[in-house]
Formats: structure tokens, sequence, C-alpha cells
């Protein structure tokens, strides 16, 4: 008997998705959905080399019936490119010019603290100091991104960080922008005009429509926020175009019935995306989870009908994007490498984005700086004032970390059919579990994930072209264009 | 290519020039070729003269220049056109300053032998670097675009770049296509010797059939899949420009969606892919029975394909095919694409009210295309 086989199997993971087929994933994301007969042929060597499935696989490169090596050097192209994040070490410093809050939303996970409160600002040394160290990044693009506290309340410093980055960037000559995350209740024109002219874009906050925003987000003498909320929305784009205002949403238990109005809120003022964020466990939300906290099973349920609501909206012809679906949909659909930091493999902490604290310490991702506010500085790695740019990115802690992020090589993840699309949250992981290693079986992060990928892969396996066509003008960020002709 | 032929007299050897008709007489200083109805003395200042006039003076002829007598279609020829006088009596017109499809045709050889292939091709040496060096100087220098085509044009190596720095030095607002199955640059210095001529505007189409080595090998008759493939990622790799271009067969319309997400996943970086109908000369004819297939048939696969990748912003078009038989959504991607020469319409395309935007057919064409043309 002739025991040689008549196809090379290439690395690929697989699941089966029901009673009746498999995903079978690639390295590199590309994937294929099989038939349960197709699978056990595949894997048993006797799948007709002439049938289409068997090309199908072979165009993937899950197998190969001639050379090996150049589809290989094929899948090790692919592999860069999808790995590309990796590239430039950090470009997104989250910086914090004070602690101070004139918000006081339910949920808040960084501990902020009251308007008057003394000693939260970042004084000039820090920030000299701060922007020093985000230059010493090899990156050659830097973001710099104000987080708080309301950083509004420290404006001046806020200024002096931008002023200062930029006198320095005439020397280094690199792709540096700006964003502040604000509550915009303290937006003025003034403002405005600094922001116009150093070329810097607004994140800020909306949880839903008038009642929902303020129950969820109240100003700290409990005055409502989403009367200026809107107004200074207005003025804010009016100054710096629309592209340049975003937004973003939390969602307490009592908006997970909310999400069509949230989602309607959204739209009639004029956004076209929304990232559904479930709570983090982090400060407030973890300290109020018995009244605000939910299963993230019921977050997952009501997300996919939001977006389901979502596309159909799109097929009405509203162009409006969920971005949590978009960021997986270009994970699973384009061969291009994508940008979040909380969701990569190796994880992106401290080598994508880092936190530059009020006091000068440096944190791996905000989410270490929310569990340093709750006591807990394990994810420290230095401060700009006493610490040495490598001891903060080159030292132990973060080559550690980021060791212990690697999917390939954690258990379960190693082999989850997912896992190209999916990432490590080494802080989450902590905060959940006390351990920086996934715990996959028990994280409430991969649960989620999970749902909502496989919920995506039933979507684009129905390969409807209009849903198709909905998918691809979010990736792309431009309008549907509408139902196929038939 | 274009070609005209009548009486050859005094012509010893093969001479290019450039048409220049009475009353342009001056346009240029060198290498004219005069186009006249009625040659006078004035006409053998000139490095030939064409005519329709079968007789005329022998004096004329007795000057030494050489004379073409009894040339039909003179009218064809226009001022600026460049052409080949042979001493058996053909005209070989190189370059028409009017068209938008002229090429530089400097080899017979290849190393595939595309089953589907409209040029004939030899494996044996073939190198016309010479007539294209003589050539180029005298081409238009505000001409859009040209073609460098063979039989393949990377076999001629250190001519071949020598062929693109004169466009580039005589020719410097020319953008240039270099039609290459990519199989050379697959040598990564010979990729690189290419990219440091550092010609302005340049780009290289690549002929892809299918998302398999099989599948294309077939083809193309030879072992090229991964070789091509490698040359792309080469050429991608200096940041080169490259089109990717495929014809429908009846070998390969089954998985053109296939193919469309196979060039997006491995080439995304490509900026143009052509679909295009089969031009029926040489080895496509000669094969027809195997390779040709109704364009109706695969009209199906075509829409998914191209449906696949416009929604990747993939830049895409479809050459070659009629309107009559394209699904309506598809006429936007159509291109008028068939050289001037050769491309004629059919009786049924008389009536049609869509002719000025239809591409028509290939002149060799005529007698196989699809059963389903019909005036719209």
């Amino acid at each position: 008997m002739n025991n040689a086989k008549p196809y090379q199997l290439l690395p690929f993971r697989f699941m089966r998705l029901n009673n009746n087929k498999f995903l079978v994933v690639n390295e590199v994301g590309e994937y294929i959905f099989l038939p349960n007969e197709n699978f056990d042929k595949l894997v048993n060597y006797t799948l007709d080399r002439q049938c289409s499935t068997f090309l199908d696989l072979k165009a993937k490169h899950i197998l190969t019936d001639t050379y090996v090596a150049p589809a290989i050097d094929m899948l090790a192209v692919k592999y860069r490119t999808k790995k590309a994040f990796l590239y430039n070490f950090t470009s997104l410093h989250m910086v914090v010019p004070t602690l101070r809050c004139n918000s006081n939303c339910i949920y808040c996970q960084v501990s902020k603290k009251d308007p008057n409160a003394v000693g939260f600002d970042m004084d000039k040394k820090t920030a000299r100091k701060t922007v020093e160290t985000i230059f010493i990044s090899p990156s050659p693009c830097i973001k710099i991104e104000f987080q708080g506290g309301e950083p509004l309340l420290n404006f001046n410093r806020l200024k002096y960080i931008v002023n200062y980055a930029q006198k320095l960037n005439k020397k280094h000559k690199r792709d540096l922008v700006f964003v502040v995350c604000t509550n915009l209740t303290l937006i003025t024109p003034a403002i405005l005009k600094f922001f116009k002219k150093h070329n810097i874009s607004i994140s800020t906050s909306l949880d839903g429509p008038c009642d929902l925003h303020n129950k969820n987000r109240p100003l700290q003498n409990n005055k409502l926020s989403h009367g200026k909320f809107v107004a200074n929305l207005k003025l804010s784009r009016e100054t710096l175009g629309r592209g340049n205002v975003s937004a973003l949403m939390t969602t307490p238990r009592h908006s997970l019935d909310q999400f069509k109005k949230i989602i309607d809120e959204y739209i009639r003022l004029g956004f076209h995306n929304i990232f559904i964020r479930n709570l983090n466990p982090y400060g407030g939300a973890k300290q109020e989870s018995k009244t605000i906290g939910y299963a993230i099973e019921d977050f997952v349920s009501k997300y996919k009908d939001a977006l389901n609501y979502i596309i159909e909206l799109n097929l009405k012809g509203t162009y409006f994007a969920e971005s949590f679906a978009t960021l997986l949909l270009q994970r699973i659909l384009t061969p291009f490498t994508t940008g979040f930091v909380d969701l990569q493999s190796p994880a992106g902490v401290g080598i994508e984005g880092a936190v530059y604290d009020y006091n000068g310490n440096v944190y791996a991702s905000d989410e270490g700086r929310m569990l340093a506010a709750m006591g807990d500085q394990e994810f420290l790695l230095g401060n700009v004032t006493t610490t040495s740019y490598s001891q903060i990115f080159g030292g132990d802690k973060l080559r550690s970390l980021i060791t212990k992020s690697c999917l390939e090589a954690m258990p379960i993840c190693s082999h989850c059919a997912l896992q190209s699309y999916c990432g490590a949250d080494p802080v989450r992981n902590y905060a959940e579990h006390g351990d920086v290693e996934c715990h996959a079986a028990t994280s409430n992060t991969c649960k989620k994930c999970r749902s909502i990928l496989l919920y995506l892969f039933e979507l684009i396996e129905r390969n409807d072209r209009d849903i198709n066509r909905v998918f691809w003008s979010w990736i792309n960020r431009s309008p549907f264009e509408g139902r196929a002709e038939n | 290519m274009r070609m005209l032929s009548g009486c050859s007299y005094n012509c010893k050897k093969p001479l290019i020039g450039r048409i220049v008709k009475n009353g342009t007489e001056s346009k240029y200083k060198y290498n004219s070729i005069l186009v006249t109805d009625s040659p006078t003395k004035k006409a053998i200042k000139h490095l030939g003269v064409v005519t329709d006039t079968k007789e005329i003076d022998s004096s004329l002829l007795s000057s030494g220049v050489p004379f073409f007598l009894g040339v039909a279609r003179t009218d064809e020829l226009k001022v600026g056109d460049v052409i080949r006088l042979n001493p058996d009596g053909v005209i070989d017109v190189l370059y028409e300053k009017e068209s938008p499809h002229n090429a530089l045709f400097v080899t017979e050889q290849c190393n595939c032998s595309c089953i589907i292939c409209p040029q004939y091709t030899t494996k044996k040496k073939s190198d016309l670097t010479d007539s294209v060096l003589e050539l180029i100087p005298l081409i238009d220098p505000h001409t859009p675009t040209l073609n460098i085509t063979g039989g393949e044009p990377s076999l001629l190596g250190d001519n071949f770049f020598k062929i693109v720095q004169f466009c580039k030095k005589y020719l410097p607002n020319t953008a240039l296509q270099v039609l290459s199955n990519g199989i050379r640059f697959s040598d990564f210095e010979f990729t690189k010797s290419f990219v440091n001529i550092n010609h302005p505007d340049i780009q290289i189409g690549i002929p892809l059939y299918s998302d398999n080595d099989t599948d294309h090998n077939n083809i193309v008759q030879t072992n090229g899949f991964y070789k091509t493939i490698k040359g792309m990622h080469n050429l991608a790799l200096f940041q080169q420009k490259i089109e990717i271009r495929t014809v429908i067969t009846a070998l390969n319309y089954r998985r053109l969606p296939q193919l469309a997400e196979f060039i997006y996943r491995n080439f995304p970086f490509v900026i143009h892919i052509a679909f295009m109908g089969m031009e029926t000369r040489e080895l496509a004819r000669q094969n027809l029975n195997q390779v040709w297939v109704d364009p109706y048939e695969y009209r199906q696969y075509l829409e998914d394909a191209i449906e696949i990748l416009y929604l990747r912003k993939m830049n895409v078009s479809i050459y070659n095919h009629q309107l009559c038989i394209l699904p309506k959504a598809l006429w936007k991607f159509a291109s008028k694409s068939i050289s001037l020469w050769k491309n004629i319409y059919i009786s049924e395309c008389g009536s049609c009210t869509q002719k000025q935007l239809c591409g028509g057919f290939f002149a060799s064409c005529q007698d196989i295309h699809s059963k389903y043309i019909h005036a719209l």
C-alpha cells in the first residue's frame, strides 16, 4: 500500500459550529465553512483533489498538493501584514493632565476626584518629562490622547503639553496628532480656537437620549449634562468639523434595554457610528456592580439585537456603523492589521499604548491606571521623573507582561479557531482572575468576543449581498451604496 | 500592428521614419517620410516617399531615394505616425500618433506558451531592441501612454532595461505599461536593477489566471505560478505599480470569484485588475475548442468577482466585452480596450443605441463571438 499522502495540511485551526459544519481558519485569518463530511475527508486525506472545496482550501493555503515552500512564503507575507501593528512600537500615548472631574458618572472607572480637590494635577516638570519620554518612542506616528478626570479642568497644562510636543516635533518630525477626551461641558469658543489651531480632535461620551445620559453622566453638583452636551457638540463641530468630534458610550444595566433609543439618539445628533461597550470591572463600575452590573451573556444578547437594528437602518439608507463589529469584520474580511490596544496578540499594553498619570506614573494601559487608583500598582512601569525610558519600556515588567499575553502560547486560545481575530488583555485578566494570563473558560472578555465573532460569522455565511455591502461600507468608512440590483 | 503595402523602389534595408504630408514637410528635421498623392522634386529631400500613385517621373526614382508606389489607404497614415519601410514593399505602422494603444514590440520570444495567447511567440532567441531604440526618439513626446510588449520583454535582460532607459530619456512624460508574465521578476536582483532605472511612471501588467498553481500553470503551459507571484511580491517590495490581467477562458471562469478574493488577500497592493475577453488569434484560435466559452455563460461569475473586488475598494475593469452580454450593473466597469486598428463592430451592432459606449470586438472575433450579441 502506498502511504504517501495525496496532499499536505498547512497550519489551521478549527471549531465545530453546529451539528452540520465546521469553521476552519488559517494562521492569517482566512476562513472557510466546511460540512462535516468534507472536514472529515480533509483531515483523513481523502478529499478529492479536483473538487472545488479542495481548490478553495488550497487557495487559502490550508493545504497544498504541490509545493510547500512557496505557499509558506505567501502565508509569511500575509502574517507580517496582519502583525504589522508590532512594527512601530508605542504610538498611543495617553496623558492625564488632572484627575479632577466635573462629572459624576455612575460607572466612573478611573476613580476621579472632585473639581476643587488639591494635588491631582500634573505639574509643569512632570508634563515636560512626559512629553520628552513620549518622543523617545521610535514610532513614526505619535498620538497624544488627553484623558482624565476632565482634562479641560487643567487646560493650561494641556496647552503646555501640546505646545511643547509640537516644539519637540520640529526636530523629531513624527506624524503627531492630539485627541482630547472630554465630557464637552467645559468647552468654550476660546478652547475650540486652540483645538482648531493645533489640529486637536475631540473624543466625547454620549450614553443616549436626555434622560439616560443625565442618569448615567450627571455633573458633580447634580446638574444635568445632556443639554450642555448637545449645545457644545454643535459648537465643537462648527469649529472643528464633523469628522473631528467622535463619541463613545458605556452600558450600565439599565441601558441594556435601551440600545435602540441610544442608537437613534446617536443618529439624531449626526453621528455615523457607535461603539457599544460593556462595563469594565474597574473603579465605580466594580464597586457598584450590584446595581449597574450584568451578566456578559445579557450584554451579548442585547448587542446582537442592536447590531441587527443597525444593519436594518443601513439597508433602509442610513449609513451608520457599530465600531466593535467593524473592528472584528476588518480582522475577518481583510488582510490588513488593525490597531486596537485592548485586543491584540501579543497584547498592546505598553508596546502599542501607554498611560502617563498626573503624577508621572507610567502604566501599561489605561486599565492599569484604573487598578492603581484602586490601590493595586501591578501595572506601574515607572515614573517619567525618576525612571528612564528604557527601564519603563524595556524593563522586566513589560517584557514579562507581553510574553504572557501571546494567544499563540496560551491554553485554550492556542488552538481556538477564532484566535486570528482575538487578542489578550492582561490587565483585564488580572482584574477578573488575579492572573495576567487568559483564562478562556471563565473569562467574560472571551465569552463576549467569541459570541460576537460567531454571530458575525453567522451573518457572513449567509452571503447576503446586501449585508455584505453594509459590512464593507463599515470597513471602508463610506456610505452603503444601496441594495443590489436584481 | 497596422500594415500597408506597395511597390518598393530604392529600398535596400528597412527604414524607420516619421510621416509628413504636403504643407507639413518641414515639421520634422530628420527621418521624415513624405506621404503624398503627387510627388514632386521636393520629395527627394525626405528619407522616403509613400504614394498611392502607381507611376511617377523616372527622374525622381533615379534620385536613389526610396519610393513606395501604389500604396492603398494612405489616408490611414497621419502626420507624426512612425512607419517602417521594408525592401519587400511592406509598410509597418509602428506608432500611431492619434491612437491611445501604442506598443513597443520588443521580442517574439516567450518563456510561457499560454494556450490563449493571441500573439505569435517563439522559444528561440528574438531581440528587436535595435529597431525599438531607433523608434523611441521618433515618438511624439506628448504621447500619454505606451505599452512595452512581446513575447516576454523581460527576457531581453539588459536590453529590456536599455529600452526603459531610452523611454525615460526621450519620453519622460509618457506612462509606460510593461506586459510581462512576471517570472523574471522573481529574481530579486533583476527586480532591483529594473527599479534602479527609476522611471517616473511605469506599470507592470501581469497575467494571473487562477487562484491555484494547477489551473494557472495549465493555461500558461509552464511551471510559472509561484514565480509570477514571487515576482509580484518583489515588485511590491519596491512599491512598483502592478496590474493583474486575467483572460477569461473555459478553463478558469468558474473560479473567478475565488480568484478575486485570492487577489485581495495576497496582492491588495495592485493598482488595477482587468478581466479580459479572449482575442482569438494564434494559439487561442488553435486551442479554441478547449478555451472558448461564451461570455454569456460566465456573466454571473464575472459579476460576483467584480462585486468582491469593488466592495474591497480594488480598482477593477472589464476589457474586450460587449455591453449587450454584460449585466447592466457591470457596464460602469467595461472599458473600450481594443486597439483602434483591430477594433470592429458586427452587423448586429448597426442598429444598437449603445454602440458609442461599447468596446466592440477584436477583428479576429468576427466569426467567434457570443451567441447572445444583440442590438440594444
